[in-house]
């Protein structure tokens, strides 16, 4: 008696070749109806997404990853004091006149390291995980001076309604002072402890908005490490040098000779909850495999940006998909980083797949609104009351 | 699958290689599928040409939630069911002798008795009820589980493994018988 495995593997040897004659006509009717689908969209009259596009050439992917860099150091904005000792704990941060600093998103040793080299209004910020890629953020002008040395290539993001801030040390002095008179203030010794090796001396600042813990030397009370929440980010400054000189030179917003040079317009606050959800969108499908990320925090996204520009690479994708991508991603960005919901957004797309109807993956509560907004796997969106949110 | 995902992308904005790639990607594997569901070639060329055409046309609302084979697998066999529903009579023509190739090449010898026994095994396929052929075509030849072709045929998981166990029994009688003579 024959096994079944060989009727099997018979079954599986009738294949079907069609001719190539036959293969033309198939693939020429489809494409005449592909024709004709695209005649009748374009009836339609959508607006030139191309257009829109190549009017922000800069949002590639690499652009993006810089930019959300950019935004999340912007945060360290936000202290304060009460003891004497406190207060001299934060003196070199309010008297300085040039800083150096890293930071550092999430839990140390994770993500990616942010370092910042502070003069007057302006900020050169490096990442450690895009070596050769500067931005130079003019606070001032609200204006990105990015350079990707690598490729000779740069571009000017201006940002749109950025408040100017003539000095980033001033305007950190000017936010210490605010935070201290008020009434809520208060500080918190935390004693001495060992961190990372050395013996730090803690204390925690908290405000209703704020709370920010700094670890000082205790034989010099220079401030060595500040811990501190911007949002729904966890930041930790180290290696903070304060009154070093630095060459203005580094600090410029010119274009280097024989770089090429292009020019885009960032709105900080124009990302909207469709944005956000072509993000995720984005996120699954191209980068995910059909699942959603493990996160929507820009911290995560930093620590995988790296990966994401390799596999924009290894697809082959072209400048014009690079810039589209870009482009939807920075607005995903955007969404998370300029919050505008009521209290914190929730994301538990961690494991769920693309077009799962029935799981909800992120939900947050507008402005003003008394029920949430839910988005499920399918993307969806559904308004939701308090009492029936998903545990 | 990522590749997949990347063309799919691409097509949806606007690219007609990206199209043409997912085209010469699935094809042949849909016209063996639907040709072994429908045993006759021209109507299998019809169903998978209706594929495309539905899926080029709908691509702009189209979110792929599995993988890009699955969906056109279950198209195809969708299609194929109501063209067999449509025409109200089995379908019990051959496919002709000469676009029936072996896959496996390697001898020539195995490769006479295997073309004498896919005659017969082709003919005795299109003898099969039509739910145990597409139990056995989806899973041999769309590499689908028993879970996705019960989903489609709207039945358990057990009765879609009892079609395809009942359906290569008889098969595998016909052949055997084949071989006594």
């Amino acid at each position: 008696m024959r096994p079944a495995d060989n009727t099997e593997n018979l079954i599986k040897k009738l294949r079907y070749k069609a001719s190539d004659e036959a293969h033309d006509r198939i693939l020429d009717n489809v494409m005449q109806a592909l024709d004709e689908s695209e005649k009748q969209k374009a009836g339609a009259a959508a607006p030139n997404i191309w257009r829109t596009i190549m009017k922000s050439p800069i949002t590639k992917i690499a652009a993006v990853v810089v930019i959300a860099g950019v935004l999340i150091g912007m945060h360290f904005v936000g202290l304060s004091t009460a003891t004497v000792t406190f207060a001299e704990v934060i003196k070199p941060i309010l008297n300085a006149q040039t800083a150096i600093l890293d930071t550092i998103i999430g839990e140390e040793g994770e993500g990616p390291v942010i370092h910042d080299m502070v003069r007057g209004s302006r900020i050169r910020r490096t990442l450690s995980n895009m070596e050769g890629i500067v931005a130079i953020i003019d606070l001032q002008e609200g204006r990105i001076l990015q350079l990707t040395h690598e490729k000779k290539e740069a571009a000017y993001i201006d940002l749109k309604d950025w408040p100017s801030i003539p000095n980033y040390m001033e305007r950190l002095r000017n936010v210490i002072t605010g935070l201290q008179e008020h009434p809520e203030f208060a500080v918190e010794k935390l004693g001495e402890q060992e961190i990372a090796g050395q013996r730090l001396i803690g204390f925690r600042a908290t405000h209703p908005k704020a709370e920010i813990t700094i670890w000082a030397d205790p034989e010099t009370a220079l401030p060595v490490r500040i811990e501190s929440t911007g949002g729904q980010m966890i930041l930790i400054t180290k290696n903070l040098k304060f009154d070093v000189p630095m060459d203005e030179s580094l600090f410029s917003m010119d274009v280097p000779e024989g770089y090429t040079q292009q020019q885009a317009e960032l709105d900080l606050h124009g990302a909207t909850e469709e944005d956000f959800i072509e993000g995720l969108r984005i996120m699954a499908e191209v980068f995910g495999d059909g699942n959603f990320p493990e996160s929507v925090a820009l911290e995560d996204y930093l620590k995988q940006a790296p990966a994401i520009i390799k596999k924009c690479e290894e697809l082959g994708l072209s400048e014009e998909e690079q810039t589209e991508l870009g482009m939807k991603l920075q607005n995903y960005l955007l969404f998370i980083r300029f919050f505008k919901g009521e209290g914190q957004w929730h994301y538990a797309g961690k494991g769920v797949k693309l077009g799962d109807a029935d799981t909800a993956i992120f939900w947050y509560r507008p402005e003003g609104s008394e029920t949430y907004r839910v988005i499920y796997g399918d993307l969806r969106v559904e308004d939701v009351s308090p009492e029936n949110l998903p545990k | 699958m990522l590749e997949d995902r990347l063309l799919l992308w691409r097509f949806k904005r606007g690219s007609k290689d990206a199209f043409r790639d997912i085209y010469e990607k699935y094809v042949g594997d849909l016209l063996t599928l639907a040709a072994n569901l429908l045993g006759d070639e021209i109507c299998a060329e019809d169903v998978v040409q209706d594929v495309f055409i539905s899926f080029v046309e709908s691509v702009g609302k189209f979110r792929l939630t599995g993988s890009l084979k699955g969906y056109l697998t279950t198209c195809v066999a969708n299609r194929a069911r109501d063209y067999i529903r449509r025409r109200k009579r089995r379908q019990s023509a051959v496919i002709s002798d000469a676009e029936q190739v072996v896959s496996d090449e390697r001898s020539p010898v195995q490769l006479v008795i295997c073309s004498e026994e896919l005659r017969k095994l082709s003919h005795a396929m299109t003898e099969l009820p039509y739910e145990q052929r597409e139990a056995i075509v989806l899973r041999l030849h769309g590499e689908m589980r028993f879970r996705q072709i019960a989903e489609l045929q709207s039945i358990s998981i057990k009765t879609a493994q009892s079609r395809y166990r009942y359906g290569l029994d008889k098969l595998r009688s016909v052949l055997n018988g084949e071989v006594r003579k």
